[in-house]
């Protein structure tokens, strides 16, 4: 089953063009990796998804953006969808980890709180239950009022992805989710990200092709913002294909 | 280069002297520099010891007791100056209470809580309004606001604690708000991607994430506004009434220290009357000390991290409650500037002609031959001028030179009393100037130089006085903006410090101090208080010799405001006013052009 | 014993000569400046004479500023300007530490004063005292509207204050709650935008913008001062550092002096002979 389809998408940022006439099918679960040289809008293009390209100066953009959320295809674009709801069901984890500028838990329950309005015991299950999905709550468990930037990078993106999952989202969208780790903590996340595969629909942007094969299922590439290629999973693990993947791309 | 290279200067007599020289050279501009940095530490001594000089005979038993007293009434021998004092206070505290939340609004309105198109304009209305002078707002108010108060209550003459309050208010508003919009700026942007990936709206990034992250800026904020509210002299001057006591009430008239001074400069200089004033100036600079130590111990102390527990109590309603003062003071300031300057308008426009300059003179018999004008902006146009210039050729090689040093080659505890005097200048309320001014003169005639006079001059050099901290504040913020890799670079390449500094960071840096420089013209432009203690009259024609006495502009308004004896001199002063008004706003915008060009690498 | 004729006659015509000759060509080519400064009642004829004798001497400078009597005491004094002005006698203390020598020029009252539309035309000495001591707060108790009445009083260094205080108020209390302004026209300024204020001005200050109720029955006008019948008095003093000389003596005497009488009288003052 797909859980994003995108027809015909075309953002311009301050009139100049950088996706055009776009078109992708994103099946459920993955994870589906896009690949694509540096300013070719693969980050714009996962953007248009949660409609955070709207909080950029200078956006425009048409074509249709559809995700399944519920069993339903919802209009991302649609006069009816609130941004701030779809943001709310649709994750997201930036390249570089950006927690918030408050405590270790307080990351978790301030937008459950603000976005989602849920009651305060509901908040406090999912803090832990959204620690362990991650990975982290044997770490932070006995320092949860600490501030949140006490905590190593990799905790910090980990923690991210938390916050993320609390939402309980059912798709997670990743921006080189571990382009400013380093290898250790980098492995950590990938292992991480290929188990909640299982459970969440996840569109990963990834910088290399290296990590595409150990992570992808689907891999497609971007191509100056206006071709979206698939491309057979096979084709990466061919050394010869790959290398000549690998000088078209780099 | 080949000779500043040897290791051993023993290549001629002749290039090691010229080292020497070079180097003789560079101590001596250092020298120079570092004096110039010194030069704002004499000044708060000097004022201080100025200040406590005059003061002294309060020590006597009895007097101290008898100055802070209740009553002021020097016919019957009292002298008291504490209504005058909780006057300050309540006039200064009650005009935060106004403004502070209005900038609040403000800010966040620019920041976000707005539609952007309606923020951009908004902010370009708040930084305008730096630009108004203060005698400005008190002629505009004086013949609106105050009338206004006057039939809306009942039992109050117009002139009133209320009246100053809200134009005070609205002077300082610029102030809070841009402190917090430059803090908000820093924060908020770098926030409202994850805060908008996590479904948080904009309302809520700012209010419950940004803004508590300003916690300093908010302090900043509230202890600059307070202390430009307690130096004010015109507003206080022209709105509140001038009654000696403890207001009762927001309409009852009340007296404020700085106009107190400025009322009571004349009286016989051996009274008790007399200490009593040099014992105001003591408790404005002992403020404006407060507010600055208060300020210091704000940057040193710990960044706030982390929130607090919020979440346990998200305080719903909060995002409403911010939108709503940021629409309201979107509304509100805009409305009251509106009508001050609307009503300025009307009443100057008119005005507005070559009789307004010249009056019955001739415009070319004044201009070419010198025709005296009477009933004419001319002269004071003229006053103004030779003021400001004579000014500026103190100020700005000091202050330039001061922030020099400050930036570049000041290390140790002598750099860091200089910064601290710098900022303490700045503070100092501008009637302390004048009354520094005019003491300075009474000493010189008690000692050297028997015939010096209150003239030109004098003011000239004590505007330099006031406007000293901003040359030096810009431009050692111009010179600390340029990046570290700059002067490393110069020292790679052998350039001494001096020539890395004159050759490469001034020209680098020079929009960041021209714009200080315009900045400082325009606050010596619209001055009012030091020039009314210094020798300003208002019938001086021409002005004559450096030594003479002079007219300017700001005094001119604030002089036909309070004492017209025709509608005719009166719609002068409206005309003087629309004057003023465009000399400073068009230095401010043109400040604003020059300090926007940020250097780039390669420009 | 006889005295000489022809001296005497000598004398008595070079004497009179100056009085005939034009007052303003005693400037005629000279240059200097004079400052002026002190009592705020002397100010429209100080400007005005001062004009006069620019226009007709380029080279003398005249500046004439404010401040109250007692600016001009101590500016004088302390001989910062040329020419103090006072609206009251100087005090026997002021003449000994400065050494200050008095010109009176002119006869001025002072009376109380309100905005032209308060109906009140009439008001008793004891009125203006309680008026003033706070005790008569509102105008309905003198035949006005019904409305509290606003103070002005004038700051500490004013003649006008000292002359109205001794005299008017026999040294009463004024309210501390009255507002406070600086200098005559200020006082003038304020009542004509305060329908309910009262004050105080110099006579001569008084126009159609502001109106003088009569005190005990009497108008107060210049005439009714000179004759007497107005008792609120003072005059109007020049005062130097010693004896004045050069261009200062010569604006003295100019003021002193038929032209300077005619400005005196024309402004709404009474000159003195």
């Amino acid at each position: 089953m797909t859980a994003i389809v995108i027809r015909d998408l075309t953002v311009t940022f301050g009139g100049r063009p950088v996706l055009c006439g776009l078109n992708l099918d994103v099946a459920q679960g993955g994870p589906t990796v896009l690949l694509g040289r540096s300013g070719s809008g693969k980050t714009t293009l996962l953007r248009a998804i949660n409609r955070l390209n709207e909080c950029l100066p200078g956006y425009e953009t048409s074509g249709s953006v559809r995700v399944r959320l519920g069993g339903e295809m919802v209009d991302a674009y649609g006069a009816d969808t609130r941004p701030e709801t779809l943001r709310t069901r649709v994750g997201m984890v930036f390249q570089t980890p950006n927690p918030l500028p408050a405590g270790i838990a307080e990351n978790i329950t301030l937008p459950l709180a603000l976005a989602h309005g849920l009651p305060k015991a509901e908040i406090a299950a999912r803090v832990e239950a959204s620690f362990r999905e991650a990975g982290l709550w044997d770490e932070v468990k006995d320092r949860l009022e600490a501030p949140a930037a006490s905590l190593s990078g990799g905790q910090q993106q980990r923690l991210c992805l938390a916050r993320a999952l609390a939402a309980r989202p059912e798709v997670l969208l990743l921006d080189e989710p571990t382009a400013s780790l380093d290898y250790q903590a980098a492995q950590g996340i990938e292992e991480l990200l290929l188990e909640l595969a299982s459970r969440y629909t996840l569109l990963v942007v990834s910088h290399g092709l290296n990590q595409a094969r150990r992570l992808a299922r689907d891999v497609f590439v971007l191509r100056e913002g206006s071709a979206l290629e698939a491309v057979d999973r096979e084709l990466l693990s061919d050394p010869e294909g790959f290398s000549h993947l690998m000088d078209e791309l780099f | 280069m080949a000779d500043a290279l040897s290791l051993n200067g023993a290549s001629g007599g002749n290039s090691s002297r010229a080292r020497f020289q070079a180097e003789a050279g560079e101590r001596g501009i250092r020298a120079l520099l570092s004096g110039a940095a010194g030069t704002s530490v004499l000044c708060v001594a000097g004022i201080l010891g100025f200040l406590a000089w005059f003061s002294l005979p309060l020590l006597q038993p009895g007097q101290l007791a008898a100055v802070l007293s209740w009553t002021w009434q020097p016919t019957s021998g009292r002298f008291g100056i504490l209504p005058m004092a909780v006057g300050s206070l309540l006039l200064a505290s009650s005009a935060m209470l106004l403004a502070f939340p209005l900038g609040l609004g403000l800010a966040l309105f620019v920041n976000g809580l707005g539609p952007r198109v309606l923020a951009k304009h908004l902010g370009a209305l708040v930084r305008l309004m730096s630009g108004v002078p203060t005698v400005v707002y008190g002629l505009a108010s004086m013949f609106l606001l105050v009338p206004l108060v006057r039939a809306s209550f009942t039992g109050t003459s117009g002139f009133s604690w209320l009246a100053a309050m809200l134009v005070l208010a609205l002077l300082v508003l610029p102030t809070v708000t841009l402190v917090l919009d430059g803090q908000l700026r820093l924060v908020a942007p770098e926030l409202r991607l994850t805060t908008a990936a996590l479904g948080l709206s904009e309302a809520q990034s700012l209010v419950r994430l940004a803004l508590p992250q300003c916690g300093q800026g908010l302090k900043a904020a509230a202890a600059l506004g307070f202390g430009r509210a307690i130096g004010d002299t015109l507003i206080a001057l022209m709105l509140s009434g001038n009654a000696a006591q403890v207001p009762h009430s927001p309409l009852d008239s009340l007296r404020a220290l700085t106009a107190h001074i400025a009322l009571v400069l004349a009286t016989d200089s051996q009274s008790q009357a007399y200490g009593s004033l040099f014992a105001c100036g003591l408790v404005l600079f002992g403020v404006s000390l407060a507010v600055n130590l208060g300020l210091r111990a704000l940057r040193r102390g710990p960044r706030r991290a982390a929130l607090s527990a919020h979440s346990d109590r998200p305080l719903p309603g909060l995002e409403t409650a911010a939108t709503g003062l940021a629409w309201a003071s979107a509304l509100l300031v805009p409305a009251a500037l509106a009508a001050l300057l609307g009503f300025l308008l009307l009443r100057g426009l008119p005005t507005v002609s070559l009789a307004l300059f010249f009056g019955d003179t001739l415009p070319l018999d004044a201009l070419l031959h010198g025709a005296p004008v009477f009933d004419g902006l001319w002269p004071a146009c003229l006053g103004t001028l030779w003021l400001v210039g004579l000014a500026a050729l103190f100020a700005v090689p000091v202050g330039l030179a001061g922030g020099i040093h400050l930036a570049e080659f000041a290390t140790g505890r002598a750099a860091r009393l200089a910064a601290f005097c710098v900022d303490l200048l700045a503070g100092v309320p501008s009637i302390l100037m004048g009354l520094f001014g005019f003491a300075l003169i009474l000493l010189l005639r008690r000692t050297f130089w028997p015939s010096a006079n209150t003239c030109l001059l004098l003011s000239a050099l004590c505007l330099a006085l006031l406007v000293l901290p901003y040359l030096v504040s810009a431009t050692r913020a111009a010179l600390a903006g340029l990046p570290q890799e700059l002067r490393l670079t110069c020292a790679a390449l052998g350039l001494s410090r001096w020539q890395a500094v004159r050759r490469v960071l001034l020209p680098a840096a020079r929009q960041g101090i021209l714009g200080g420089v315009v900045l400082a013209l325009g606050r010596a432009t619209e001055d009012t208080a030091v020039i009314l203690l210094t020798g300003v009259v208002a019938g001086a024609g021409r002005p004559g010799a450096l030594t003479d006495k002079f007219e300017a502009l700001p005094f001119t308004i604030y002089y036909l405001a309070a004492e017209h004896q025709t509608p005719q001199e009166l719609n002068l002063a409206f005309g003087a006013a629309l004057t003023l008004l465009a000399l400073t706003l068009a230095l401010f915008a043109l400040a604003r052009r020059l300090s926007d060009g940020a250097w780039r690498p390669g420009t | 014993m006889r005295k000489p004729l022809l001296p005497t006659l000598l004398t008595l015509v070079l004497c009179a000569l100056p009085a005939y000759a034009g007052e303003l060509d005693a400037f005629a080519g000279k240059s200097g400046k004079i400052d002026i400064a002190g009592g705020t009642a002397h100010i429209p004829v100080m400007k005005e004479a001062a004009k006069r004798i620019m226009q007709k001497a380029p080279g003398v400078r005249i500046t004439v500023a404010g401040g109250g009597s007692g600016v001009g005491v101590q500016k004088v004094g302390e001989g910062l300007v040329n020419i103090g002005n006072t609206g009251r006698a100087l005090t026997e203390a002021e003449v000994a530490k400065y050494g200050l020598k008095s010109y009176a020029f002119a006869i001025d009252g002072v009376a109380a004063v309100v905005n032209p539309k308060n109906p009140v035309g009439a008001l008793t000495h004891q009125q203006v005292q309680d008026i003033f001591a706070g005790k008569i707060a509102n105008w309905k108790q003198l035949g006005g509207r019904d409305a509290a009445i606003h103070l002005y009083t004038r700051d500490e260094a004013s003649g006008t204050r000292e002359v109205f205080w001794e005299i008017m108020l026999k040294k009463g209390q004024i309210a501390p709650s009255a507002n406070v302004v600086a200098s005559n026209g200020a006082m003038k300024t304020a009542l004509a935008g305060d329908a309910d204020g009262i004050g105080y001005v110099s006579i001569g200050h008084i126009d159609q913008t502001i109106k003088a109720p009569a005190l005990d029955g009497v108008h107060p006008s210049q005439e009714n001062a000179k004759s007497g019948k107005y008792p609120v008095l003072r005059k109007l003093y020049m005062n130097t550092k010693g004896e004045p000389t050069g261009i200062v003596a010569s604006f003295i005497s100019y003021i002193q002096g038929p032209e300077g009488a005619a400005i005196t009288a024309s402004d709404g003052y009474i000159p003195t002979k």
